[in-house]
């Protein structure tokens, strides 16, 4: 039976239809599902409200009308890096594998046995999760649009040609990626292309650093080297950056650069849905491969390790000779075990790159704000620290792992010790990464004081073990499966537990000091009352769980 | 009479509503083979889940040697072997064995350890990791943990599912040897085929009761199947009557 490239469109189409309509039929009869569906767009939501509320509140500022060129290059220069890195890197992997990650179980199990054509099918995947990809990215479009605007003079109209540059620019690269795995597999070039990739990008970060010689002011050469006449002239990345710069330059609209990214769009679809009739191994193992690591991570099972091992065929080599020192029994034995695995992948029981990363971070925002006051920095970090605690302890949280592996149940010895020993290494290492965080900020910041910075890391460090705390309670109310409440829930029981020390230092700020370190030593006490009482409930809560999978 | 070394006395479990567990009653005597079997969703999980205390026991008593199995002394005489093998990726075969000998307060541990890891045919894999172990070897592993304190009564879930047949094989040889040391094993499971050698009896659940207990012959002469009907026969025969 002949293909029919239109008809199978047609069907492809009814299919995401049908499941868009399931989708809206289902969320009438499971709210929660909805909500947690919503929850994924709510955060960049919250910031394009509260940029905007910036923007309204900061309508008096007077912007300049033209950018300045500093301005512009910085931008310029962040696009064209990230442009090169992306296409870059992709080329170099495309080569030896085709990972896509575009295609679901469902479509290597129902549509790739069915007679739709593969070219049809491959080019129809593309489209739409350029398309969806392009709908979340307009999110962060509007956001960055609303935070550029208060110190970048932007153009509303041309935010046209962003949104343009993003959706061509994600089918450039899914069609070129795939385009040359073709080539070097069908005609075995693909050592010359690799070769070319890595010349290429050598060629490009010595011309670079060949340009910055003699620059009396590296950081003005290095952005205008990047906007400069070669950068300007790279296919693709030019164009692509002139699209995305558009609203902040003076001049004329980028319709040429957006008709030839249009034009090598269509030209680099239509030589790889030319090539997309073979591609069903690599997209079903891959599929297969993402769904299984997508499955380990949501149930925390901890071999994601294992399942990449296995793909790649290499294993990467962990030491086996390693030693905890010290008599460890009963519940200590879970103190054991976590400070060997800790060891034995990260090379320390209690450091690790994320401390670098933290003393980094410290260090960095005390030379920015080496003239600022403490309320400034404690406004960063509460901020900060205020999105992030939301996510990462949760995710950190050592106590849902070991509730599926089940042996906290079933070892002997009281429930609170053996949590409290779960969480001692995790806990010990929050607080050192914590005081690394923070207190490196008086290195440079001359306004700031240790003691000043300790009151926010122990409000940060409490906020952390709060949040680990929760996770048993959390346990306690929700089912093990996950039918959409779980998400949803989770934040409202944190915002519970968490709210006592919120609105103490509310409280206290108002009626008692207007001292910032006080009002961070008020929440954190509030939280350590807190910390407390979960800690003697938590034999009983820990009776209340049902271990259902 | 012989004493029962686990008692089930009318063990009830509710889902809101639903009870997926009722009025169940049997006992485990020392040294024997109990198989669990029942369609899906007949409630062997639940079972096993709440004779652990892994989920609370709506009604009913569970007694380990005559005591509460929720009591600390209990939990030094039953070993729950689940039927995914979740060992902890990043620790070896050994350190599983010495994590366990810590949490139960074992001393002198290590010649033990040797003749379990011998027995189960895993000494050249005492240092592997558990992420580099087959589903195979980490439900040997599950094993060896559940060894270590010298429990009195295995509670094995689904033990055969997933495994290759030299796998099967070593297990159940491995479950036969348990026996003759006078240990006593329930195992819950629908592989028929694979638990007519293996059980000394068999208990059958539907829908959260139980509507056969006994021997296979017991069974067979409760269905008047004849001598050559299998466990697989009887089931089918057993359940077939209640619906």
């Amino acid at each position: 039976m002949r293909n029919n490239a239109f008809k199978d469109c047609s069907t492809l189409f009814y299919i995401e239809m049908l499941k868009f309509k399931n989708r809206l039929v289902d969320s009438f009869h499971n709210p929660l599902a909805a909500i947690k569906s919503l929850m994924k767009i709510a955060f960049p939501i919250a910031l394009i409200i509260l940029s905007l509320y910036n923007k309204i509140t900061n309508k008096n500022k007077a912007l300049p009308k033209v950018n300045s060129n500093v301005q512009i290059n910085t931008v310029g220069a962040i696009v064209v890096i990230l442009i090169c890195l992306i296409l870059l890197t992709s080329l170099n992997n495309a080569v030896e594998k085709y990972n896509p990650t575009e295609f679901s179980t469902s479509d290597v199990n129902y549509l790739f046995p069915s007679p739709i054509s593969p070219r049809t099918l491959y080019a129809f995947t593309i489209l739409k999760k350029s398309l969806f990809s392009i709908v979340m990215g307009l999110f962060g479009i509007i956001y960055f649009y609303f935070c550029g605007s208060v110190v970048l003079t932007i153009n509303g109209g041309k935010i046209l040609y962003v949104i343009v540059a993003f959706f061509l620019m994600s089918i450039i690269r899914k069609s070129m990626v795939f385009l040359i795995y073709s080539l070097s597999t069908r005609f075995n070039i693909g050592s010359y292309i690799k070769i070319l990739v890595k010349g290429f990008s050598i060629f490009l970060v010595a011309y670079f650093i060949f340009s910055l010689r003699g620059a009396e002011n590296i950081y003005e050469r290095a952005t205008a080297v990047l906007n400069g006449v070669f950068f300007s002239n790279i296919p693709i990345v030019s164009w692509a950056k002139a699209m995305i710069v558009s609203p902040i330059t003076n001049g004329v609209s980028p319709a040429n650069q957006t008709f030839l990214l249009l034009i090598t769009t269509l030209g680099m679809l239509f030589f790889a849905v030319f090539f997309a009739d073979n591609y069903y191994e690599e997209a079903s193992t891959s599929t297969e491969y993402y769904q299984k690591i997508r499955e380990s991570a949501k149930n925390r099972r901890g071999d994601g390790q294992r399942i990449a091992e296995q793909r790649t065929g290499k294993k990467k080599k962990q030491r086996i000779d390693v030693e905890v020192s010290g008599k460890f029994k009963g519940a200590g034995a879970f103190i054991w075990k976590q400070a060997l695995i800790s060891k034995r992948t990260k090379g320390t029981v209690l450091l690790s790159w994320s401390s670098v990363f933290a003393l980094a971070a410290g260090l960095f925002i005390g030379y920015t704000f080496k003239n600022g006051k403490f309320e400034a920095v404690a406004g960063l970090y509460g901020a900060s620290f205020g999105a992030m605690s939301l996510t990462l302890p949760v995710k950190l949280s050592p106590l849902k792992m070991e509730l599926r592996k089940q042996y906290l149940f079933l070892l002997p010895g009281r429930a609170r010790n053996k949590i409290l020993s779960v969480y001692s290494v995790t806990a010990t290492t929050t607080l050192i990464n914590c005081m690394l965080g923070t207190i490196s900020v008086c290195v440079f910041a001359r306004n700031v004081s240790a003691l000043e910075m300790l009151s926010v890391c122990f409000a940060m460090v409490a906020t952390v073990y709060t949040i680990f705390l929760a996770v048993l309670v959390f346990t306690l109310l929700m089912p093990t499966y996950d039918d959409g409440k779980n998400v949803f829930f989770i934040y409202i029981i944190d915002a519970i537990i968490l709210s006592p020390a919120i609105i103490s230092a509310v409280l206290a700020s108002i009626f008692i000091t207007k001292s910032v370190q006080a009002t961070f030593l008020v929440y954190s006490s509030v939280l350590v009352v807190v910390i407390i009482v979960l800690i003697l409930l938590s034999d009983w809560l820990f009776s209340k769980i049902e271990l259902l999978t | 009479m012989e004493a029962k070394v686990l008692e089930i006395i009318n063990l009830s479990k509710t889902f809101k509503k639903n009870a997926a567990v009722e009025g169940v009653s049997f006992g485990l005597k020392k040294g024997e083979i109990v198989g669990l079997t029942g369609p899906n969703g007949a409630g062997k999980t639940t079972t096993i889940k709440c004779i652990l205390g892994l989920l609370r026991k709506t009604k009913g008593e569970v007694l380990v040697d005559g005591f509460d199995s929720t009591l600390e002394k209990s939990k030094y005489k039953l070993a729950y072997i689940p039927e995914t093998p979740d060992i902890y990726p990043m620790l070896t075969v050994w350190e599983h064995l010495k994590f366990m000998a810590m949490a139960y307060y074992i001393e002198d541990w290590e010649r033990d350890a040797e003749e379990i890891l011998k027995r189960f045919d895993l000494t050249d894999k005492k240092n592997e990791l558990g992420k580099n172990l087959s589903k195979g070897m980490r439900q040997k592993v599950s094993i060896c943990c559940a060894l270590i304190h010298k429990p009195e009564v295995f509670l094995v879930d689904e033990p055969l599912v997933g495994l290759d047949p030299k796998a099967i094989r070593e297990l159940k040889d491995g479950f036969k040897k348990l026996r003759d040391e006078g240990k006593s094993l329930l195992i819950s499971t629908h592989m028929l085929d694979s638990a007519e050698g293996l059980c000394d009896r068999v208990i059958v659940l539907k829908k959260g009761k139980l509507i056969a207990e006994g021997t296979i012959e017991e069974l067979r002469a409760k269905v008047h199947g004849s001598e050559n009907s299998s466990l697989e026969d009887l089931f089918l025969e057993v359940t077939q009557d209640e619906e």
